[in-house]
């Protein structure tokens, strides 16, 4: 009840501040950004990953022509098949070829594709390659094999790969610089004195202040992605997702806040937290870098799990469990802010 | 319904104490004063009262409760207006009453009509961030009222505010403890004090000097001040005059209290040049100093007037603690 009475009054604060503006400012920068500046694929370069498993002369012969064929692209050679098919789980955008001998003797061209492209681009392949072979060898025969790599998942829009980096930020990051503004106004204001000799507990105040961020962090959140991803979201999981992301942003600026006495000298400690947070986008865009320490910043598993939500046939099990661990560390952290609001709200 | 026994506070948890050792008793119904300087320690002392800074050494009890372990639930009793007021700049007059109320498990009094009681009805629905610095601290003050507390905090409740906005509050607050709330108020005022207060304590550097009625206090201590009115020829007034202000401050009745010690003076038979004045003074007749100032006054000066003088709180203040209630 008295969650209620607070929370509600927090929310009309919130909008009589202008700190829900810029969110609300940001987001929509986000869509007209993404929308109407970029592209919905930022590159068309695409790598091309490359083994050939032949004898000379035949060997040199394909090299040299694929080094003249493909311009564009780039080819970078592997020493094995299976290189090839974890290069290109790696980087989605990629294609392969591998070249080998075949049982009868034959020089085989096996097209590794994720299994998405369409079917004017394959054949684009097939010309870039092997168009001029036709006219070399006289007994080319056209076998072209197509490999879809078991397990590969479609792969998103670049404008969809960005909306989780945004999903991301908002929740976690902008919740917890606003939080933070928040609790500082009512230090500054001395109302959290006047809240502390009512019947009204700490735990009210954080809960409301808590309540209101997942307010504003989900309708932003819904905002942006219906605008982006239009009907390529799992709705109901995503919001679900963001809900814990955003307990768990607040959460953390919550506990920072509570170290401090005023913004500016929050200020350089948050912007620590969020500096560290945001790295995981590093990994993200390069999965080919992803050390462990990477992996283990909690936006990294964030990231994945909204990514995963805007796939045809998203991994639940992982993204409920992240949001599970997401929730767990939120209520750890809320528990210590607090314990420290307890102590060190009125001194 | 308040009892503190060797109380001692520090901010840096080191031996420098705001206070200490203070200790004293509230009745129930009784309205007690904590009057001392600026930086004495009064607003420490109610802050641990109200559970606003935590109790560490000595004994605490309010309105039943041991301020070791607050409960949330002891301030549907309580009433805490702060000497900094502390609302919402973003909310109405109103709205900051009506969201404060519903904190509240026990029966609220009506918003409006309190926002009336202190003239703040024609600014109800303005933001308080608009408002005076006197009237943020009335809106402090009157939500403070809220809940109907039987103990009622009042951290200088009328520091800062113009005079007529100062009796309102008085007599607001004489009208609550007159219907039997317990009252403890802070202030530098000592008329405040004398008029609203059973008894006082008299808190410097921390320190409780001395708590008793302000009747007795003034009986105690009243009868032992003379005020003097004695012509001085300018020439050897200055003199004498600076060197007894020097040994000794000595209080104007000053209307506001704030008294610096000034002499009283006024020309006698203006225009004629002769720079003759009229000095009132006091002296005390505790003080060996004053008291053979008086002589000297007596012996050689020509004596208008001579009574002996209550003494005000602030007089007394000063002779006790050797400080001003500034
Ligand atoms: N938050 C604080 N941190 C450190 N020292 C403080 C704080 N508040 C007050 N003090 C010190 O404690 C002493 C008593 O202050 P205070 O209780 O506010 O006095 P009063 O209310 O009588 O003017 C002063 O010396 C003051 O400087
Ligand atoms: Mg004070």
């Amino acid at each position: 009840m008295k969650f209620l009475t607070t929370f509600l009054k927090d929310l009309k604060l919130s909008f009589r501040t202008f700190y829900i503006y810029i969110e609300i400012a940001l987001a929509v920068i986000f869509i007209l950004v993404m929308l109407f500046v970029l592209p919905e694929n930022f590159t068309t370069e695409h790598d091309i990953y490359t083994l050939i498993e032949l004898e000379e002369p035949a060997y040199s012969s394909v090299r040299t022509l694929f080094d003249e064929g493909a311009e564009a692209d780039r080819l970078i050679y592997l020493d094995s098949r299976e290189a090839i098919e974890n290069a290109l789980l790696e980087d989605r955008e990629a294609a392969g070829i591998h070249v080998f001998q075949s049982a009868e003797g034959r020089i085989t061209y096996d097209f590794v594709l994720q299994g998405y492209e369409s079917p004017k681009l394959v054949e684009l392949l097939k010309q870039t390659f092997i168009g001029d072979l036709t006219t070399y060898m006289p007994d080319y025969e056209d076998q072209v094999s197509i490999t879809t790599l078991g397990g590969a998942r479609e792969k998103l829009s670049d404008r969809l790969t960005v909306l989780p980096v945004f999903l991301v930020l908002n929740s976690a990051f902008t919740g917890l610089f606003i939080v933070a503004a928040y609790i500082f106004m009512d230090k500054d204001e001395g109302t959290i004195k006047a809240l502390t000799v009512t019947p009204a507990k700490i735990s009210d105040y954080l809960l409301a202040k808590l309540g209101m961020m997942l307010v504003m962090g989900m309708l932003t959140s819904l905002l942006v992605t219906v605008a982006i991803a239009r009907g390529s979201a799992h709705y109901g999981p995503l919001m679900i997702f963001m809900a814990a992301a955003n307990l768990f942003g607040t959460a953390i600026g919550l506990l920072l806040t509570s170290f401090y006495d005023d913004l500016m000298k929050a200020m350089s400690s948050i912007f620590v937290v969020v500096f560290v947070l945001a790295f995981s986008t590093i990994s993200y865009f390069m999965p080919s870098f992803s050390p462990l320490i990477i992996r283990m910043i909690p936006t990294y598993p964030m990231l994945v799990s909204i990514r995963e939500l805007l796939y045809q046939q998203p991994n639940l099990t992982y993204v409920y469990a992240t949001a599970g661990g997401l929730l767990a560390g939120a209520a750890l952290i809320f528990m210590l802010a607090l314990y420290r609001f307890k102590k060190t709200l009125t001194v | 319904m308040v009892k503190v026994e060797g109380l001692y506070y520090s901010y840096t948890n080191d031996d420098k104490y705001a206070v200490k050792d203070i200790s004293f008793e509230i009745a129930e119904g009784e309205s007690f004063g904590l009057l001392g300087p600026s930086g004495a320690g009064k607003s420490t002392t109610q802050n641990i009262l109200t559970g606003l800074l935590p109790l560490k050494t000595g004994e605490v009890q309010v309105a039943g409760y041991d301020m070791h372990h607050p409960k949330r639930e002891m301030f549907n009793k309580l009433g805490v207006s702060f000497e900094q007021s502390n609302v919402y700049g973003k909310l109405t007059a109103l709205e900051n009453l009506e969201f404060y109320r519903k904190l509240f498990d026990v029966p609220t009094l009506d918003p409006m009509e309190l926002l009336t009681l202190v003239g703040l009805e024609q600014v109800a629905s303005k933001k308080a961030a608009t408002f005076s610095k006197g009237m943020k601290h009335r809106l402090t003050f009157v939500r403070s009222m809220l809940n109907q507390p039987i103990l009622w905090f009042l951290d200088e409740p009328t520091t800062g505010l113009d005079p007529a906005i100062a009796s309102v509050i008085k007599d607001i607050v004489k009208e609550k403890k007159e219907r039997g709330t317990t009252i403890f108020l802070t202030t530098h005022n000592m008329f405040l004090a004398d008029e609203l207060c059973d008894r006082v304590g008299f808190i410097v550097d921390g320190e409780l000097r001395l708590i008793d009625s302000p009747r007795n206090l003034k009986l105690k201590y009243g009868e032992k001040l003379v005020e003097v009115e004695y012509v001085e020829e300018a020439a050897q007034g200055d003199e004498a005059n600076q060197a007894v202000a020097a040994e000794q401050p000595i209080v104007s009745d000053s209307a506001d209290g704030s008294g610096t010690g000034t002499v009283g003076r006024a020309t006698i038979g203006g225009g004629t040049g002769t720079g003759a004045h009229l000095i009132r003074r006091h002296f005390s007749l505790v003080d060996p100093v004053e008291v053979a100032a008086l002589q000297e006054v007596l012996a050689t000066r020509k004596i208008e007037t001579m009574h002996t003088k209550e003494a005000t709180l602030e007089e007394i203040f000063i002779k006790v603690t050797g400080r001003k209630l500034v």
